[in-house]
């Protein structure tokens, strides 16, 4: 962990998926870097502004991100491009059947091997929340920085409590436990209290 | 397996194919359990929301560093070519003129050369959310240029909220209302926040607006002593007023 947190300092050639799973910003900062002009030019092809390719390209590298970090994506397979692509392309598709543009050709939009069998792997439609989620994010968002990062851990990134207790630098899986439990007490109470 | 187990094994991913028909059954059957797996289930929705929300601020500050590079740029290569019609112009020999456009400096170009909205650092705007409330529709309006409607859903907040004075100001220049804009970024530099540094700055834009050098001046040379807030480019534009 420290060897890599070290390496990522300077300026690295080959990004691993370990690198990102650290959740550094260096690391996030360059890959978004790299490869933003590439997918850009990709990206001119369909009918979108500059604007909503530039939009386009951050929902999809957040989306190859949260595959990331909840495990969907457990080695790489192909480049990072090539994620990014893959995922690009469906959200374009997605964006322009909303906004009902015509397309050039047909064709463009078809995918063909390799990033459709991306897309396939990975998690990618974002369901709006509904007005009780949105409480609950709320109020997720108002509990201390310990309970918020020990709840990313399990719900977000699917860590084992044995998992959350080595990465924490928790006791025991009893002490996580028991956190756990008065972190999901807490957030009740918060939502409960608002009515009160 | 208990229930809680159940739930437990299903987020950390540990679901056996056993336990998964027991799982699918409960949801089924199970009123209660259905309750609480609905509850854990939004939980680990809204906590992906949160996270995709802060990843999002972080890609928009990387992507303004890129735009500003692209500016500071862009600005250089400005310089230079004026620096060449520059000295044409004094080598054809209309000193008269170059003296005259230096001693009177444009101050609507240059309002327009430093003028750029703040962003929006208060309300993440998301698509597709069911409930917008007046502050985010307030915000929609203002990202999208709207400034009138702004105005007048800004107008309906609560007034004392300290990002009010600065956003509803720069909605106020942007429909050409200097005197208004002015005396709300005059207030929000009397309040102590984040947003007084940036409306000190803006309000110096606006005295340029309205021809007021000596104020603008004045304002500016403020911006440069007190704070970091567009500092450089404060310090520029006081050297080309003097």
């Amino acid at each position: 962990m420290k060897y890599s947190a070290i390496k990522v300092k300077e300026r690295k050639l080959h990004i691993t998926l370990e690198d990102l799973k650290t959740g550094s910003d260096t690391v996030l900062k360059q890959v978004y870097n790299d490869n933003r002009a590439k997918f850009l030019n990709f990206a001119r092809r369909y009918s979108l502004s500059e604007e909503e390719n530039i939009d386009v390209y951050q929902d999809a590298y957040i989306i190859f991100y949260e595959n990331i970090m909840n495990g969907k994506v457990e080695g790489f397979t192909s480049s990072i491009s090539t994620y990014l692509f893959g995922i690009g392309k469906h959200l374009i598709f997605d964006r322009i059947k909303k906004n009902k543009r015509l397309l050039h050709s047909e064709f463009e939009l078809t995918m063909i091997g390799e990033e459709d069998q991306i897309i396939n792997s990975l998690e990618i439609e974002e369901e709006a929340l509904t007005s009780e989620q949105e409480l609950l994010k709320h109020y997720f968002e108002t509990l201390g920085k310990k309970c918020q990062d020990l709840l990313t851990y399990f719900y977000y990134r699917g860590y084992t409590i044995q998992e959350i207790m080595i990465a924490e630098n928790y006791n025991s899986e009893n002490v996580v436990k028991a956190a756990k439990s008065r972190c999901m007490k807490t957030l009740r109470e918060r939502i409960q209290a608002k009515d009160d | 397996m208990d229930k809680q187990g159940l739930l437990y094994k299903y987020f950390s991913n540990q679901l056996s194919d056993k336990d998964r028909l027991h799982f699918e059954e409960l949801l089924l059957t199970d009123s209660e359990f259905r309750a609480a797996f609905d509850y854990e289930k939004g939980l680990k929705l809204a906590i992906k929301k949160s996270q995709s929300e802060k990843l999002k601020s972080k890609l928009a500050s990387f992507e303004k560093e890129i735009q500003s590079k692209k500016i500071t740029r862009h600005r250089k290569s400005k310089v230079y070519s004026w620096s060449i019609a520059a000295s044409i112009a004094i080598l054809i020999g209309v000193s008269w003129f170059g003296y005259n456009t230096f001693s009177n400096p444009n101050y609507n170009e240059l309002f327009d050369t430093n003028y750029e909205p703040y962003p929006n650092t208060v309300h993440l705007i998301t698509r597709g959310e069911a409930h917008l409330s007046e502050e985010k529709k307030a915000f929609i309006a203002y990202e999208s240029g709207h400034y009138k409607e702004a105005v007048s859903l800004f107008s309906t907040l609560d007034q004392n909220l300290n990002y009010l004075d600065l956003y509803m100001g720069i909605s106020y220049l942007n429909i050409d209302d200097t005197e208004k804009a002015i005396e709300l970024f005059r207030k929000a530099e009397t309040k102590d926040h984040e947003f007084k540094e940036a409306a000190n700055w803006y309000l110096a834009l606006a005295y340029l607006k309205n021809n007021d050098e000596q104020r603008a001046k004045t304002v500016l040379e403020k911006q440069i002593l007190k704070y970091e807030f567009k500092k450089i480019e404060a310090s520029e534009l006081l050297m080309l007023l003097q």
